[in-house]
Parts: structure tokens; sequence; C-alpha cells
């Protein structure tokens, strides 16, 4: 497994959000996260990514414990998080968006996603290179968003909301070089939306939080047949 | 002619303010944090550069560890104030509070350490005069202008072209991302307080070895310095040190019309008539 | 005798002074490093119209004046985001004390003022420390009373609600400007108090009594006794006007004494910024 997240228990200052979280991740597979808003979904990601620490449970990448380490030793060995929104910095170009990560990343080891490979990926920022990242429009900006948490070797990225504020043939799109692209790598992906129908589309594997406890965990199809749709 | 002497001068000098302006223009867009303690910088630097010429020691190599020294100095407050403040989660106010506590001990640790009086630099060629026909300037206020431009010239270069300069932009305009792409906001803190703090004592060197130096002037200088920051647009290396030479040859050629000691009051009834009229400086930030 | 009198009635005069630090900066929580030309303003009203008009007149200007004055001066906090303001504060702290030095047909330049009548009520004339200290010791009681007050009033309610959550406050369709308003008059009233207590007590001002580093001492008064409460406005003054005096037990050459007088208090504001930023007996900033 790429990820396993066993019985978390985790949240904020004298608040706990989510209780005995589990689930697994296969390599290369797509799980959309749905939950309505305080369900546990943002703190769900937030500890996995090292934001916040867990009162209990266990997060393991590949293997290794990893819910003990800092942020950036996480992104060392493959986490990556994707913000709903300011997900580039928007005073740097496309090309020096990519180029400050990757060279700030270059010590680690595994198979490499490179600036050169980021920008064949997705053309779109090719065509953009020299562009700030702060003009361009928001489907451009998470298209760059997700080619920054490409960079290295990616082993599983936490994307939250990729959709907002996306014109719908955007969303399909950018959905579509996430499948592909994580399929060609081996990259797990998770995906918190609110658009449920793209991002079953491309999901194996689909989970559904309500006041900070899974409710479901199953494939999409499964997923289609259930009762839980009334959260939403 | 007197009007373009009062010019060359303010030209002068307003690149000095302009280096002090823009070091705290990128301190501040990269921290956040509203630096006071930057115009005690600005004075340790004159006085240590003083203290190395006193001693007998050739001025490039005096002005060189002022400049090191100032350096340090600031690292040293931005990893045991600043960064500890942060890390207890201190509201803004607790910060300013704290970096005004920081000015007092600087001010007059130097004014203890050195003396609270007037001092010259003991360069006798500081006063030699250079004719350039339309006006005259001293050696001094050639090497005040031409550090003054050389320091923002390679701040820019430093800014655009390094990856330092990538990484400083990268965190100033989004910590976050900084934070879990691992470009080390930390350390690009500690380096940017290191770099604008070299600048400001360079600053107080040059100015010192043109005029005279006093412990307590540096608050004048950041003054008109901020000013500039806020009225170029926050975030706008240039719009920060345009601004300041503007504001000082405007000061300079004033004084046809009224008498120095209220320059500073003009400037600041300037500055508040400007806020109110446009609050977004300038320099519209990209 | 007249020593530890004189230390009591400045001690009663600044934590005036501190209790209207405390108002902007503790109640408000707008950073303030001017007030002590608002407390100068007052100061040197009072030392212009001493001989002309009765003291209470006076002090009635000078205490209107400065209210009107500091509103002024905060107005621009309440639009402009806060580091705006730190610039604003500099600069007046910083202009006030070029008028108080250049207009000099007015304040006496850089010499200042002398020979500034004593305060006289009803007849009753407080020339010597120990009446003195009955007047100002009243006064100090009023600001005490008045801020006590203020702090239960719908104003002071309105103003410690914003603190906890300004958005709620505004969405309760609270008037938070006119509070923020009325707490920085009040501020400035009290300012007013102190600095025509300070010229009539003295019967000396110069520029130097209401520069810079008068603000950064009572910024520091303030602090180290802890901001948002009245006993800590109190408590700082008294125990930082005796630090000069401890001061005088150590060999320090004459020259020496300001710059490590201030040199203290700049230590004592780092120190207690990061480790115990509610002073003494404040709450937390």
């Amino acid at each position: 497994m790429t990820l396993e997240v066993r019985k978390l228990t985790a949240g904020y200052r004298n608040k706990i959000v989510i209780t005995d979280v589990s689930f697994e991740l296969a390599p290369g597979s797509i799980m959309a996260f749905f939950g309505h808003n305080g369900a546990g979904k943002s703190t769900t990601l937030k500890t996995i990514l090292g934001a916040l620490s867990p009162v209990e449970g266990e997060v393991w990448l590949d293997g290794e414990r990893i819910d003990r380490l800092p942020i950036p030793e996480r992104i060392a060995r493959g986490i990556r998080y994707l913000p709903d929104s300011r997900g580039v910095f928007p005073d740097l170009t496309v090309e020096e968006n990519l180029d400050v990560v990757a060279r700030m990343n270059a010590a680690d080891s595994g198979a490499r996603i490179a600036v050169a490979d980021v920008l064949s990926m997705l053309p779109l920022l090719e065509a953009r290179r020299g562009s700030y990242a702060g003009t361009m429009s928001g489907g451009q900006q998470q298209m760059l968003a997700f080619g920054l948490a490409l960079l290295g070797s990616p082993r599983c990225i936490l994307l939250e909301e990729p959709s907002v504020g996306l014109q719908p043939d955007l969303v399909e799109m950018l959905f579509g070089e996430i499948r592909r692209i994580c399929a060609k790598h081996a990259i797990s992906a998770i995906l918190v939306e609110h658009k449920i129908a793209s991002a079953m589309a491309i999901s194996d594997h689909v989970l559904i939080m309500n006041n900070g406890a899974v409710v479901f965990d199953g494939p999409p199809a499964k997923a289609r047949e259930s009762n839980f749709w009334e959260f939403f | 002619m007197l009007f373009l002497q009062l010019l060359v001068d303010g030209l002068v000098s307003g690149c000095a303010i302009g280096l002090v302006a823009v070091s705290f223009s990128l301190y501040y867009s990269t921290t956040r944090v509203f630096h006071v303690a930057h115009a005690g910088i600005y004075t340790l630097g004159g006085y240590l550069a003083w203290y190395g010429a006193m001693q007998g020691i050739p001025f490039a190599i005096a002005c060189a560890l002022a400049v090191a020294g100032a350096a340090f100095a600031g690292a040293v407050i931005q990893r045991f104030l600043y960064d500890e403040l942060e890390r207890r989660e201190a509201t803004p106010l607790v910060m300013l509070i704290a970096s005004l506590g920081a000015l007092a001990v600087l001010q007059n640790g130097v004014a203890m350490l050195f003396t609270p009086n007037i001092l010259q630099f003991p360069n006798p060629w500081r006063t030699r005069m250079l004719d350039l026909g339309i006006a005259s300037v001293s050696y001094a206020q050639v090497l005040v202008a031409a550090s003054g431009l050389a320091a923002f010239g390679a701040l820019m270069w430093m800014s655009r072209r390094t990856l330092l300069g990538r990484r400083i932009r990268a965190v100033a305009s989004n910590p976050f991302l900084a934070e879990i792409t691992r470009l080390g906001p930390r350390s690009v803190y500690l380096a940017v307080m290191a770099i604008a703090s070299a600048m400001a004592a360079l600053s107080g060197i040059m100015v010192g070895l043109d005029q005279a130096m006093q412990p307590y002037t540096g608050v004048l200088v950041l003054l008109t310095a901020t000013i500039a920051v806020i009225a170029g647009g926050i975030g706008s290396l240039t719009g920060a040190f345009v601004v300041a030479v503007a504001l000082s040859v405007l000061q300079n050629v004033a004084l046809i019309l009224m008498p120095g000691r209220w320059s500073i009051a003009a400037t600041f009834a300037l500055f508040v008539v400007f806020i109110l009229v446009k609050p977004e400086g300038l320099f519209r930030k990209r | 005798m007249s020593f530890l009198l004189s230390y009591l009635v400045l001690a009663t005069i600044y934590s005036i002074a501190a209790l209207s630090t405390n108002l902007l900066v503790g109640i408000i929580g707008i950073f303030s490093v001017s007030q002590a030309a608002i407390i100068g303003v007052g100061a040197y009203t009072v030392a212009l119209l001493a001989g002309v008009v009765p003291f209470p007149v006076a002090m009635l200007v000078a205490v209107v004046l400065c209210a009107l004055v500091n509103v002024l001066l905060a107005l621009p906090s309440l639009r402009v985001a806060g580091d705006y303001f730190v610039v604003t504060s500099f600069g007046c702290q910083l202009v006030a004390t070029a008028v108080f030095i250049n207009w000099d047909t007015l304040t006496g330049g850089a010499s200042g003022i002398v020979a500034i009548p004593a305060p006289s009520l009803f007849g009753f004339t407080a020339d010597t420390p120990q009446t003195f200290l009955v007047i100002s010791t009243i006064a100090l009681l009023a600001a005490c009373a008045g801020f006590w007050l203020l702090m239960r009033s719908p104003f002071g309610k309105i103003v410690h609600a914003i603190r906890e959550d300004e958005t709620a406050v505004l969405a309760a369709g609270k008037n938070v400007l006119r509070a923020k308003v009325s707490v920085s008059a009040v501020s400035g009233v009290y300012a007013g108090l102190a600095g025509g207590l300070y010229a009539t007590f003295l019967n000396f001002i110069d520029p130097p009594s209401f520069d810079l580093h008068v603000s950064i001492l009572i910024l520091t008064m303030l602090v180290v006794g802890g901001a948002r409460t009245l006993a800590g406005s109190i408590i700082g003054p008294f125990l930082l006007l005796a630090l000069p005096q401890l001061l005088n037990l150590v060999a320090v050459p004459p020259t020496m004494a300001g710059p490590l007088r201030q040199f203290i208090y700049g230590a004592l504001l780092i120190a207690f910024m990061l480790f115990r930023p509610q002073g003494i007996a404040g709450r937390r900033l």
C-alpha cells in the first residue's frame, strides 16, 4: 500500500475533529473523499501532511511510519499537498515557480520528475512559462499547482477542492490530466471535492466522512448504490 | 547655481535613504514584520565603521567589517527575537513593541559603547570636492551615490536572477506553500534580515561619512524611508527607491523656500494627504 | 522627604499618562509611540495659558485640545491598515518634537518655558510637593474611576468584544467606529491632564520632556505593569520611576545615565514581550 491511515484521531486545540479514521490507498489509485463542510476531510488531509499532529493513530507511507515527522520530511518522502486556493507563487513566473521548487528539492533520492517533464506533461504550462502566476486564470493556476506537486518523486498527492472557481470544461481537463499522470507514474491521490460526479469518474475508491468518522469506504460503483448521499 | 546644487545634493542623499527604504521594504514584504529596529541597525553600521576607521583600519575594510557586523546583529534579532515571538504566536502589536525595544537597545547601546555626541569620520579625503560643472560634490557624496546605486542594482539582480532571490519572492508571496514545498521560509527570513541589515548599515556608514553621526538620527531616516515604501507601493522595491530619491530631492530643493528644520513636518504632511488619496501606493504591485 | 514626595507626584502623573496609552494600545489595540507628543500639547497649552487665565480654565482648554488631537491622530488607524499607522504614529511624534523645538516664538524653542505658575484652585495654591500630591492623587483617582466606568460602559463592552471577535460585533450592528473614537477621546483627555499637571508641577518644560524616548518610556511602563488593566497602568510607572534612583546607586557618568536608562527600557520591552507579554498585572496583548 502507498498510504495507510490507521485509527487516526486528530483535531485542533481542545477540539477533536476526527476519530478513528482508517483507510488504505494502493499505488496509482485515486480516492475521492466526500463529506459535508466540517465533516473532517480537511483535518484528515492536514494530519497526513503534518500541519496537525494526531492525538492517536498512525500514518504510514510506503511501509514507513511518518506521523511524527515534520512537514518537510514528509514532503521529501513523497507527500504532496494542494491547498484549495493559493497553490502557486503569484510573484514568480511559471518557469520560476517550477524551477525554485525543483532546485530546493534536488537532493531527494528516487525516480525523478524534472521541470522539463512537468512542462511536457502539462502543455498548458509550457505555453505560459514566462507568465507571472498571479496574472493567470484560476484553471491555469490550478494546473501549475498540480505541476509543482509532481516535481521530484511524489507518492501521494492530497488535493483540496481543486475545482473551486473553475469552469466545467477546465475541471474535466484538469481531472483528466490528474488521472492520466497518476496512473502513468503510479502516484496515489486523495481528491477532496464537491463536484461529486467528476471526482467519481476518475476515482478507484470512495471515502465518505460524517461528523469526523468514516461512514463509507469502497469502490465508486458501490458508493453509487449506497444511501450515504443523504449527507449532501 | 543654488537650485542645481540642491538638486544634486538631494539625489545623492536620496540614494542613501533609498537604500534604507529598499532594505526595509524587502524585509517587510517578505516577513510582514514592521521592523522599526532597522533604524538601530543603520546607526550601528555607521558607528562600527567609525570605530574601525579610528583604529587606523583602511576605510574600505572598516566598511566591510561594519557591514558584516550589522548583518550579524540583524540575524541575531531575527533568530532570537522575531523567530521566537512567531513561535509563541505573538500578535503584530507584540512584535512591534519588541522591535521598538530592540531599537532602544541598539541606539542606546551604541551611545554607551561609543558616545551620545556627534561624531565625524577621521578620513581627511571625505571633504575633498569634485567639480561637476553644474554643481560640486565631495568624495564622500560620490561614495554615497555610488554605493547606493550599486547596492540597489545588486539587490535587483539578486532578486531576479539567483535561487535565493526566487526563494525570497516565493516566500514573500506565499509563505504556506513555501513551507510545504521545502523552500525553507525560516532560513529565507534569516537571509533577508542579514541582507537588509547589511544594506541599512552601508547607508548609515555612507551618510556618516558624508555628514556626521548621532545615535538617534536613524529614526528620522527610517521615517522618511517607510513613507517612501508605502508611497511607492508595498512590495515594489523600485517604487521604494524611486520615491525615496524623489522625497530627498523635494526636501533639498524646498530649502529654497523654507528652512530645513521644517522639512520632516512637510514630508509627513505630504504623506498623510497621500495615504488618504492613494493608499495603494504609486507603483502598483503586480 | 521632598525627594520621595516628588517621586510620588511624578508617579501619579505618569500613571495618568500610562492609562492614556493603555486606552489606545491595550484597549483599542492600536500601536502608539506618540503619546508623549499629546502630553506635550497639553503641557505647552497649560504652560502658555497658566499666567493668563485661571488654572482650571487652562486645564480645560488643554484637555479638550488633547482629546481633539488624539482623535484626529487615531482616526487614520480606524481607516487604514495597521502598519500604516505605525508610520503615522512615529511621524506625529517626530513632527511634534520638531514643532516644540522650532516654533520658538510660541514654545520658547530648545530652552523651553520656565516659571510656569503653580496650580491654584479656589484660592488654594499647590506650590509644595505635599499640596501638589493631593491634587495629582485626586486627578489619578478620577482618571482611574473614569477608566473603570468606561470599561463597564457600552463603549467599553463593544471595544472589548471587538478584541474577541470583530466581525461578530460588526454583524450585531454595533457602532464600532463611535466606540473607538470615544475611547481615544478619553485617552486624549488623560494625556492633556497628565501634561498640564507635569508642566505646573515642574514649573518648567522643554522639548526633550516630550520626545520619542518619553513615548517609549510610557509604553514600557504600560508593558511592564501590564496592558488592559487598571492595576497595570499604576504598577508600571511606580516601578519604572524608581529605576533612575536605583541607577544613582551605581556610579554611572552623567552623560551615560540617559542612554543607560533607555537601554534598560528597551531591554525590558524585549524581555516582557518574549516572556510575559501580559506584564505584571495585565492581560494578553
